[in-house]
């Protein structure tokens, strides 16, 4: 039986892998980290949200083919 | 809504948060007056390096002033008639191109001033808040080239000098290692929070410093030297004057007078050939062949003088005095502490309390005054001065050497009076006092305890017990 699709597992994994990555370019001078992070941590709700509906829409269907 | 999701949600708004008060902090707080590298800033992230050079004719003996910030001076000499600029400048932005282009605005400004030349960037026209480019951080470091014979005059923030081979320096920076070498002449240093250097000035040196170490070396000309919060060490110079706090004092080789004012710092001076006059606090002072006459005053620390060829004045608290092979007469007032002494030459004069007072080998008169402490004395050969010993609570000895000529006055309340010296005849004896006289008499040995004993021991006690 599949594990249903869970939007939060996927937001915890790819924020953590976009932090990783930032940090790593500030260290490496090739970003200000922090000027990064302050501009583009409102993203990880915009992508959370579509991850969200999309979740919605793949259970309804699920529902109906049922 | 599940656990897991208010967590998670609860966790990412606490991580913005925490980002945007960190940005807050860092563009509201004034993160570019906190200091060069405090929190990034302007001098943080990717940088590209620029130079630029030219060449200023000048007449002979034209003096160079240098004025910059953030950034190294370094000051050399070279050809005669001609003064070479360098100018390596390194800006803080993220593209070259952007970099290229900002570096392309920092200018040198070489003017004649006064008769001197005067070096300097436009810095100031610059940083003026403009918009876009305040943020824009850049680094501007010297090198000069200056003929043979130049005087220099630099000033610099945030960044080191170095200045080698001129007539005479003057010299100020904050935040960076001053360096000051062969200089033909006079040489003042201000700097803070930086150590400094100075080696090799044939004049005088004037140094002021906050925070920061101060090296001095083979010095022509007396060095005076004002240090707060930082060591000293100070060799081979022409005559030494120190006023500081906070840090310890190292002086070898002085060819003069060594003057210390410190507080909170140990003072060591080693071959001085004039007099020594040292006062500090907290920690003690310890001087190794002194030429002239040696004044110490410390509290809270211990002195130790060695090889004092003149007079010495000793003062000190809650600590020992010691002093070895001494030249002149010998003054010393130490409060909870002990004298201990070998080889004074021109007698001495002791207050002392607190703990026991012993004088090996000294010649010339002697007085005492001694509180709950004991009072040891050895003469160097027969007694041919007066001897005064008053002490509470201690006991009192003398060693008699043969040859001695004296008249002895000794007194112990609730103590005793004890001799074995060979040939000392009593002329006055009760319980507590003694009246005698040795070898025809002549030099006063006065002797008065309360609460002690009083020993008189003579030649052959004396080898029986100092072999």
């Amino acid at each position: 039986m599949a594990r249903p699709f869970r939007p939060e597992v996927l937001v915890l994994g790819l924020t953590l892998i976009a932090v990783g990555v930032a940090w790593l370019l500030g260290n490496a001078g090739r970003i200000d980290l922090l000027a990064t992070l302050r501009a583009w941590w409102p993203l990880t709700l915009v992508v959370w949200g579509v991850l969200e509906l999309v979740a919605f829409a793949l259970g309804r269907d699920a529902r109906r083919s049922q | 809504m599940k656990g897991a999701k208010i967590g998670l949600l609860l966790l990412i708004l606490a991580f913005g948060s925490t980002v945007e008060t960190a940005w807050r902090v860092r563009n509201h707080l004034g993160a570019r007056g906190w200091g060069w590298f405090m929190m990034g800033g302007r001098f943080q992230g990717p940088s590209f390096t620029f130079k630029a050079d030219q060449v200023e004719a000048v007449p002979s003996d034209t003096p160079v002033e240098v004025e910059n910030a953030f950034g190294a001076v370094k000051i050399v000499q070279g050809p005669p008639g001609e003064v070479r600029i360098a100018l390596r400048k390194v800006v803080f932005v993220a593209t070259e191109d952007k970099a290229r282009a900002y570096a392309d605005r920092i200018q040198v400004q070489a003017r004649r001033e006064g008769g001197a030349l005067r070096i300097l960037t436009n810095r100031s026209d610059l940083e003026r808040p403009s918009g876009a480019d305040d943020e824009v951080g850049f680094e501007t470091h010297f090198d000069v080239v200056v003929p043979p014979g130049t005087a220099v005059k630099v000033h610099n923030e945030h960044g080191a000098v170095d200045v080698a081979d001129v007539a005479r320096a003057e010299v100020s920076g904050s935040f960076d290692t001053v360096r000051v070498e062969r200089v033909g002449g006079p040489a003042e240093i201000e700097a803070r929070h930086g150590d400094v250097q100075a080696r090799g000035i044939k004049g005088d040196l004037k140094v002021t410093n906050r925070h920061g170490d101060v090296t001095v070396e083979d010095i022509d000309g007396r060095a005076t030297l004002d240090v707060q919060h930082g060591e000293v060490s100070a060799r081979r110079v022409g005559g030494l004057l120190v006023s500081g706090a906070h840090g310890d004092v190292t002086a070898e080789t002085v060819r003069g007078d060594l003057e210390v004012h410190d507080q909170h710092g140990a003072v060591r001076g080693i071959d001085v050939t004039g007099r020594a006059t040292v006062e500090t606090s907290f920690q003690g002072v310890t001087l190794d062949k002194v030429g002239g006459d040696a004044s110490v005053h410390t509290e809270h620390g211990d002195v130790v003088l060695t090889d004092v060829k003149g007079a010495v004045d000793a003062q000190a608290s809650f600590d020992d005095v010691t002093l070895t092979r001494v030249g002149g007469p010998v003054t010393v007032t130490v409060s909870h502490g002990a004298v201990r002494a070998h080889g004074l030459e021109k007698g001495a004069r002791v207050r002392a309390s607190g703990d026991e007072v012993v004088l090996d080998g000294f010649r010339g008169p002697v007085e005492i005054d001694a509180e709950r402490a004991g009072v040891r004395l050895v003469p160097a050969g027969a007694i041919s001065a007066a001897v005064k010993v008053t002490a509470t609570h201690g006991a009192i000895e003398l060693d008699v050497p043969a040859g001695s000529r004296i008249d002895v006055q000794a007194s112990a309340l609730s103590g005793e009076i004890t001799t074995d010296v060979p040939g000392l005849s009593a002329t006055q004896m009760s319980p507590g006092k003694l009246g005698a006289t040795l070898g025809g008499g002549g030099n006063a040995v006065v002797l008065s305890t309360s609460h002690g004993d009083v020993r008189l021991r003579g030649a052959a006690a004396v080898a029986e017990k100092t072999p």
